[in-house]
Formats: structure tokens, C-alpha cells, sequence
């Protein structure tokens, strides 16, 4: 099934459409013609504030949520469609994973990180309790937890702890490629900076690829290689991170940009003389 | 919900009660009492519960009977020791036949989604409707008086409220990201449900299930006052309150009054039980 | 220069399991009339509870040490009167999450108007009147049809800017803004902060202003104070701050944050987490994370004190004046 060549993720023409909810009201239309590919290896950072279709974008790929149209290649094979059988599902399982952005609600109060662990690795077929045992050393020694932590309960760890939890259990079936869904955004800025080097340290480690779903243009400089900026569900700009984040082309990139503070940054109102036209709507008035 | 707004009302704050507090510990104290009763009741009971001795009728608590003889002069106390079996059996069965199909029922609604969910939601609401009493009626009508018709019955119409409750909770459950993770990980439904979802719901369906408890426990003594359940001469509160109701208006009051307090204080602990419990889920969730 | 607000040597113990925890030690800071001051710190530094401190709002079972004094009184011994009056019109608070201090089934109309009515003595129709001028003040569309709305139908930014009228509407002498655009996108973020900056320089309003983000809080802060584990470690200019830092952990946290500009190959991360006031070493608190920490670190406690127009809490501020300001990050790198 795997082609050397292929692209971790290939993603053309992702269309979501989510049906109105009660009468009268309209379909969302959260992501529209989405194209983009992923080398093996790369990192890519989808870009976008509430409401950009980031999110949804980062599901279909994933398979939590079916495509209304278009189509998605991970490693050349066709997962458009969400797994159905179980051993599809363990499949795809092997081939993309992710590391949520809340660390408090994304493990099981119930169970420490070596018997998440230790349940991934079984259910994924690994029999003997000997691997599963040395394997979960490995993978504790990768995001740096020690014995105590990894057998304490979530609810005794820290933020950036359990984080590390979540990356240990998104790396333990070895994935292609890495969903890091606003995966440092809820830390604190000095946990923020020890899981970006982190980050950066398992990818020289396991070749791994990464999905970047970011707001925090800074983070995204950190991680990614390039980048594609979404505004209401469309692709906006795309680009080499560097290249977009120094020469933005697009005006709701170059306002994004401008909104990040930064030494010696002030904040602007958006057409500060306009008071009676649309410049104090909430939502932004950038023609893409 | 109404707990929920209730204890803020109360000023329960989050964290100013942590556990049961004192009300709940000795609510739990007083039923495993009562549940230690129950197990060993032949051994404590002083006489034997249906030793009749007509000569001894009505007779006022003292050292004799300590809580006073009944119109057969049987002794009460041992009557209500010993009745203590049928009276939480019962309830027992209800709630746990209840509480597993109910969240059963609702982990696998709050699971599929959309369509199916909607069609078990509209058919709990009608299930809801029909009243537990009538349905246990109608199941004595058809199999006859004793323990089993009735709790058969009543654990059909208490499956809504397991369920309705479980549902919501599996819902808000569901949407947490590890779920999604599990999800990510190739995990079977199955397996997530019952290794995930239902273990960390089961607080909540423990609590819910202590103050059905209680409802059941009236209810089933509603239905043996009825004469529709356990049948004399077997102890059971329920019957011993129906059959001590003459009593009362002769200036015998002690039957029903001892059979009844012992339904009263049990069902109060179960509900204040069942109220901590779930604000301590409340609280740690 | 007489003060507004003037917290001198503050700790609050909160009961959490029967015992008494230290979430504030010895915090000290001043504000002038008309001064944006920034309080900057990661979770559990204490930021958020100095704020509910100022406006009396601890919960339950909270034992406070030390002085808060808004315009020369007592704040801790106002009486019930007193301190409706300051709470009402003296100072006001904007919140992280608007949503969950409003009321869901009252109209914006209601909210903005009941503050009006209650405290200044307003008639509904001139409290309507001025929520109207309010709400156009801070650059809100059709403010009579926003008015009319629910909380619900507002956006996060939009309600934001309702709360910060709201806030102005009473004419207080000191904001309290606890990370009011944290819950808000970057470009929301931008423009609240624009206008609520603008509003409070055209007002002459003093500020407080609580925050994780240091460059946010040199941006519309006029000082900055630092805090960590409960206490200020550092206060000076709020723009000095990033180039100047005197204190190790200021240091760190203005180099941990990756840079817009360009990426690096290792960010500069001091180890270990932040710690709450009750978790921290007796010494200084920041002795198990600090990369210069010597043995008098771990013995002796520091206490605030001057340096060049900065307040400092570290025994060797002096000794790492040039390191903490330049070469910083090769050290770190070092101690990692």
C-alpha cells in the first residue's frame, strides 16, 4: 500500500457542509475547497481563527468527520471515508494521529499513562507484555516523564505533563503523521517553550510528520516549515512559513500578523476614523 | 441540575464540602446497618418472625417485645428485622435491572447520535408518561401477587430515568477530546463504551440509581400495602404497615408505626446518599 | 504623585482541605491616577487572586495580611455601605469569560442599565440613553438593536466591548481588567485591547491590568510588575522590561516565547512548572528553576528591593544585570 513517493497527507477539493440546524436556517459551509499537500517528513501549519474551518479541516483528515466532497490520500491510499471495520479503523490508527489542545480533558481520568499506553499497544495487536512494557519506557523516555509520573493519574499531573502523557500516546502506535491540534496553545509560556523544543526533538527523532492546527503565528514559526491561512472555511495564502509570515500577500494575513504582540507593538483599531460604517463588526470585513 | 442549583443556593461552594459530610456518612453509616441487618436478620432477630401466640396480641412496647406484639402477637421487632430482606431485595432488583438496561440504553443513544438518538429520547418521554404503579398493577393482574411481578414492572418504568439522566451525562462524556483520542487510536466502540465511557459515568449512575433506591422501596411498600406483593405471612414493612393500619385505629398504633419509621429513615438516607454522591461527582467533574 | 490604589505587603491564605494555603506573599505595588499598571505571571503566580483581593471578592474562608488602600481608605475595613460604593462606581472589573457574568435570559439592555439605575440613581430611560452613547463610544454597531439582544447573540469580541462600556458607564477611578482578551481571537484581541486603551487614556482612568503575555502588557501598561509563586519578583517600566530584565524569571519569560520573526532551534526553557505560593521552596521561589541559583538562593528568602528604577526580588540582580540582558539564552542553554 505505501508508495515511497507519495505525500504523508494529500488533500484536494475538502468541502464540509454541516446541514442547518431547526428551520429556517442556512447549511455552514465550515471548509470549502481545501487543497494541500504534505511531504513525508514536513510540517505544515493551518492557520486560522474561530470560525476558518481549521478544525473541521484537521477532523476529515483524521476521520472523525465525513468529507462532503473531495478526497484525501494518506500515504497514497484513499481515506476520504472515516473508517468503518475495526481493523480499518487500526489501520488508520498507524497511519495519523493527534495531540489535543485542553491536556486536562484529553486522557481518561482513570487511567495513568502507562496503562493508556499499554491498552494502545494492545489493542493495536502488540501481545506480549514484555514489548509493551519496554516500548512504554521508550516512549516515556522520548516526551521525558519519569516512573512516578507515568504510573500517577492524570489528575496528579501538571498541564505540560499530561500533555507529554497525550504526545507519548499519539507517538506509541509510531504514526506518519502527527495532528497537533492547538497542542501548546492552553500551556503555560514556559511549558509552552519546553514542549516546542519537545516537539522538535521527537520529529529529529522519529522522522514524524507534522499537521500543525495553530492561531499563534509565533508557534507556527517555531514548528512549521509552511503554512496555509484559513479564513471562513477558505485557503486564503500559502507558502513557505517564512515567506508568508515576512511578506504577507493576502490582507487578512498581513492583519493577523499585525495582531500579535510583540516588543514595541501597540494595538490598532481596525479603521479607527470609520465609526458608523462596518469597521467595529465583529467579524472582519477583509475581502479574501 | 436542580442539586446542582440547589447546593449553590444552600451555599455549597466547590470545595467548601469535600466527600459526603457528615449527613452523608451517616446516611451511609445507617444503611449499612440496616444492610447488615438484612444479611444476618435470622441470627439477631430475638423470636421467630411468624410465631403466632394470639394471647400476646397487641402488646405495648416493653421488655417482653421491645417494640411491641402485633395482632397476632408476633413480635415486631423481629418482624421488622427479618422484613428488612424482602423490603431492600426488592428495591435492589428494581434498580439494578433499572440501571443497567437504562444505561445501556442510554450510553448506546448518546453513542450512534442523531436519528436513533432522537427516536430513543421521544421514546423515553413517552415511556415516561406511564405511571410505575399502574404497570406493576397490571403485571400482578396478569402473574399474580408476590416479589417478582412487581419488581419486574417497576424496573421497566424506572428505566426512563436511569436513562434519561445517564444520556446527557454520556453526551457531555463523549464530546471530550479523549474520547476522540480513543477514537483516533483505532479503538472499537465497544470497547470505548464499556471501558471508557461507562467507568467514568458510573459515579453518576451510582448516585442516580441510591435515590431510585429509595422511590422503589416506597413504591413496592405502596404496592404490599395494596396486597398486591409480598404476601402474609411473610415480614415485609410495606404488608406490616397495610396490616397494621387497624391496629392504629384501636390505639394500636405500634405495627404500622415501626414498619413505616423503618421505610422512612431508610428511603431519607437513600435520598441524602444519592444527593451527596452525585455533588461529589458534581464537584470532582 | 499621591496613589489610587496602594497594596502594601499582601498574603492570602485560602482554606483548601481543612488546611490554610498561601496564595499571595507579600505582594506590594502602587498606581497612580490616570497609571496603566501590567501584573504578568503564569497560572498560579497569584495575578488574578491580588485582583479579587482588591475588589474584597476572596472566597469564603480567605485570611488577608497586609494593606489595600484605594484613595487613602482602608479597603479591607470598608463597611457593607462603603464598599458597595466602591465596588459600584469606584472601581470597576472586566472579566476573562464575558459570558459567564452575564445573566443568559437578560437583555444587554438590562445588564448595562441595572448598574446605572442602581448606583447613580438613573430613570430607565436616561440609563438607556447613556448605554446607547456608551456602546457607540466603544465602536458598537446599531447599539439600540444591540440593546435589545441577548447575551447568546453576540459574538465574544462584541460582548467584550459591551463589558468594557459597561464598566466606563459607572465612571469608576480604576479599571480591573483580568485577562479581558485572552478567551478572544488575536485580531478581536487587537482591537478590544485598541479600545479599551484609548478609552481608559481619554478617561484618565487608572488600570490594572492582568495577563500572561508580557509584550500585551507592555503594549498599554505605563509599568509592569512580574509575579511569580505569589509574589512580585519584578517591577520597572513596562517597556523596559523586555529589554532590561532584572530578574532570571522575567528573563525567562520574555525569551520563552518564540518570536514572530524567526524561528530557533531551541527555544530558551527554564525546566520544572510554576509552582503556587503553598508549593515553593522557602528560599527564593524561584531557586529550583533558576539557572544562577546559588546556595544562598535555597537559605535565604530576597526581598523586594530598588535597582535602577526597578524593584527586584533576587539576592544577585546586580551580578546578572548583563547576562539577564543580553547573553541570557547560551546560560540557559547550558543549565539545560
Amino acid at each position: 500500500m505505501s508508495t515511497p513517493d507519495a505525500p504523508a497527507v494529500q488533500v484536494e477539493g475538502l468541502r464540509k457542509v454541516f446541514p442547518s440546524r431547526g428551520r429556517g436556517g442556512r447549511d455552514v459551509v465550515a471548509v470549502e475547497d481545501v487543497t494541500f499537500d504534505l511531504p513525508k517528513g514536513g510540517s505544515l501549519a493551518v492557520v486560522g481563527e474561530s470560525g476558518s474551518g481549521k478544525t473541521t479541516l484537521a477532523r476529515m483528515v483524521l476521520g472523525l468527520e465525513r468529507p462532503t466532497s473531495g478526497t484525501i490520500l494518506l500515504d497514497g491510499t484513499d481515506r476520504t471515508e472515516p473508517p468503518r471495520s475495526s481493523s480499518a479503523r487500526r489501520e488508520r490508527a498507524r497511519e495519523i494521529q493527534i495531540v489535543f489542545q485542553d491536556p486536562y480533558r484529553s486522557l481518561d481520568p482513570r487511567q495513568s499513562a502507562s496503562r493508556c499506553i499499554d491498552e494502545v499497544l494492545r489493542v493495536q495487536g502488540m501481545s506480549k507484555a514484555e514489548d509493551r512494557r519496554s516500548r512504554i519506557a521508550e516512549l516515556m523516555d522520548v516526551v521525558g516523564l519519569d516512573e512516578r509520573q507515568a504510573t500517577a493519574l492524570p489528575k496528579a499531573l501538571s498541564g505540560g505533563q499530561r500533555q507529554r502523557v497525550a504526545i507519548a500516546r499519539a507517538l506509541a502506535v509510531k504514526p506518519e503523521v502527527l495532528v497537533l491540534d492547538e497542542a501548546v496553545a492552553a500551556l503555560d509560556v514556559s511549558i509552552q517553550a519546553q514542549m516546542l523544543n519537545l516537539l522538535a526533538d521527537v520529529r529529529a527523532q522519529t522522522g514524524v510528520t507534522y499537521l500543525l492546527i495553530s492561531h499563534d503565528l509565533a508557534v507556527v514559526r517555531q514548528v512549521t516549515e509552511d503554512m496555509i491561512v484559513m479564513q471562513r472555511g477558505h485557503v486564503v495564502e500559502r507558502g513557505k512559513t517564512s515567506d508568508v509570515l515576512d511578506r504577507p500577500q493576502d490582507a487578512y494575513t498581513r492583519l493577523l500578523r499585525d495582531s500579535v504582540p510583540r516588543p514595541g507593538w501597540k494595538p490598532v483599531r481596525r479603521a479607527s476614523a470609520a465609526k458608523n460604517g462596518g469597521a467595529s463588526q465583529s467579524t472582519m470585513e477583509v475581502p479574501s | 441540575m436542580s442539586t446542582l442549583i440547589l447546593s449553590r443556593r444552600l451555599g455549597f461552594r466547590k470545595g467548601s464540602a469535600p466527600g459526603l459530610g457528615v449527613l452523608g456518612w451517616s446516611s451511609a453509616a445507617f444503611l449499612g446497618l440496616v444492610a447488615l441487618t438484612a444479611v444476618f436478620a435470622p441470627l439477631i432477630a430475638p423470636q421467630d418472625p411468624l410465631q403466632i401466640n394470639l394471647a400476646d396480641a397487641h402488646f405495648a412496647p416493653g421488655s417482653e417485645y421491645l417494640l411491641g406484639s402485633d395482632s397476632n402477637g408476633r413480635d415486631i421487632l423481629s418482624r421488622v428485622i427479618v422484613g428488612s430482606r424482602t423490603s431492600l431485595l426488592g428495591p435492589l432488583a428494581v434498580v439494578a435491572i433499572a440501571a443497567a438496561l437504562g444505561s445501556t440504553i442510554a450510553i448506546g443513544s448518546a453513542w450512534i447520535g442523531g436519528k436513533f438518538d432522537q427516536v430513543v429520547v421521544r421514546v423515553v418521554d413517552a415511556w415516561f408518561s406511564f405511571p410505575g404503579i399502574l404497570l406493576a398493577i397490571l403485571a400482578v393482574a396478569v402473574f399474580g401477587p408476590g416479589l417478582v411481578a412487581p419488581v419486574i414492572a417497576l424496573a421497566i418504568s424506572y428505566i426512563p430515568y436511569s436513562a434519561r439522566v445517564t444520556r446527557s451525562a454520556a453526551i457531555r462524556e463523549r464530546e471530550l477530546p479523549y474520547i476522540e483520542a480513543l477514537q483516533v487510536q483505532g479503538f472499537s466502540a465497544w470497547r470505548i463504551c464499556s471501558r471508557h465511557l461507562l467507568p467514568n459515568l458510573t459515579p453518576l449512575i451510582v448516585a442516580q440509581a441510591t435515590v431510585a433506591f429509595g422511590y422503589a422501596m416506597v413504591d413496592l411498600a405502596a404496592i404490599s400495602f395494596l396486597g398486591l406483593g409480598v404476601q402474609p405471612p411473610t415480614p415485609d414493612w410495606g404488608l406490616m404497615v397495610s396490616q397494621g393500619k387497624n391496629g392504629i385505629l384501636q390505639g394500636y398504633p405500634q405495627e404500622a408505626l415501626f414498619a413505616g419509621l423503618a421505610i422512612v429513615l431508610t428511603v431519607l438516607s437513600f435520598n441524602i446518599l444519592g444527593d451527596r454522591i452525585s455533588r461529589f461527582y458534581q464537584e470532582r467533574g | 504623585m499621591t496613589a489610587l490604589l496602594e497594596i502594601e505587603g499582601l498574603s492570602v491564605t485560602l482554606p483548601v482541605t481543612g488546611e490554610q494555603r498561601q496564595v499571595i506573599h507579600d505582594v506590594s505595588l502602587t498606581i497612580g491616577p490616570g497609571q496603566a499598571h501590567g501584573l504578568v505571571g503564569e497560572s498560579g503566580s497569584g495575578k488574578s487572586m491580588t485582583a479579587r483581593a482588591i475588589m474584597r471578592l476572596l472566597p469564603p474562608g480567605a485570611q488577608v495580611q497586609g494593606a489595600i488602600r484605594f484613595d487613602g481608605n482602608d479597603v479591607m475595613a470598608l463597611n457593607r455601605g462603603a464598599l458597595r460604593r466602591y465596588r459600584g462606581s469606584d472601581v470597576a472589573m472586566i472579566f476573562q469569560d464575558p459570558r459567564s457574568h452575564t445573566n443568559p435570559v437578560r437583555t444587554i439592555g438590562d445588564f448595562m442599565t441595572e448598574a446605572l439605575c442602581r448606583n447613580r440613581g438613573m430613570s430607565k430611560r436616561a440609563a438607556l440613553q447613556r448605554a446607547v452613547d456608551l456602546l457607540d463610544e466603544v465602536f458598537v454597531d446599531d447599539p439600540e438593536r444591540r440593546l435589545r439582544q441577548y447575551p447568546h447573540e453576540l459574538s465574544g469580541g462584541l460582548l467584550q466591548r459591551v463589558m468594557i462600556s459597561a464598566a466606563l458607564a459607572v465612571e469608576p477611578r480604576l479599571i480591573i481588567a483580568d485577562e479581558p482578551t485572552t478567551a478572544l481571537d488575536v485580531t478581536n484581541q487587537a482591537e478590544v485591547m485598541a479600545i479599551l486603551d484609548e478609552q481608559r487614556r481619554e478617561r484618565g482612568l487608572a488600570m490594572l491590568f492582568i495577563t500572561h503575555d508580557l509584550d500585551l502588557a507592555a503594549a498599554v501598561c505605563d509599568r509592569t510588575s512580574v509575579m511569580y509563586a505569589g509574589s512580585v519578583v519584578e517591577a520597572q517600566a513596562a517597556e523596559r522590561l523586555h529589554e532590561s530584565p532584572r530578574h532570571p524569571y522575567s528573563a525567562a519569560l520574555s525569551k520563552a516565547r518564540p518570536s514572530i520573526d524567526a524561528s530557533v532551534e531551541r527555544l530558551p526553557a527554564v525546566g520544572g512548572r510554576p509552582l503556587s505560593a503553598f508549593e515553593a521552596p522557602s528560599g527564593c521561589a524561584f531557586a529550583d528553576r533558576c539557572p544562577f541559583c546559588q546556595q544562598r538562593c535555597i537559605d535565604e528568602a530576597p526581598a523586594l528591593r530598588e535597582l535602577e528604577q526597578a524593584m527586584v526580588r533576587c539576592h544577585f540582580a546586580e551580578e546578572l544585570k548583563e547576562t539577564l540582558a543580553g547573553d541570557f539564552e547560551e546560560t540557559m542553554r547550558e543549565h539545560a
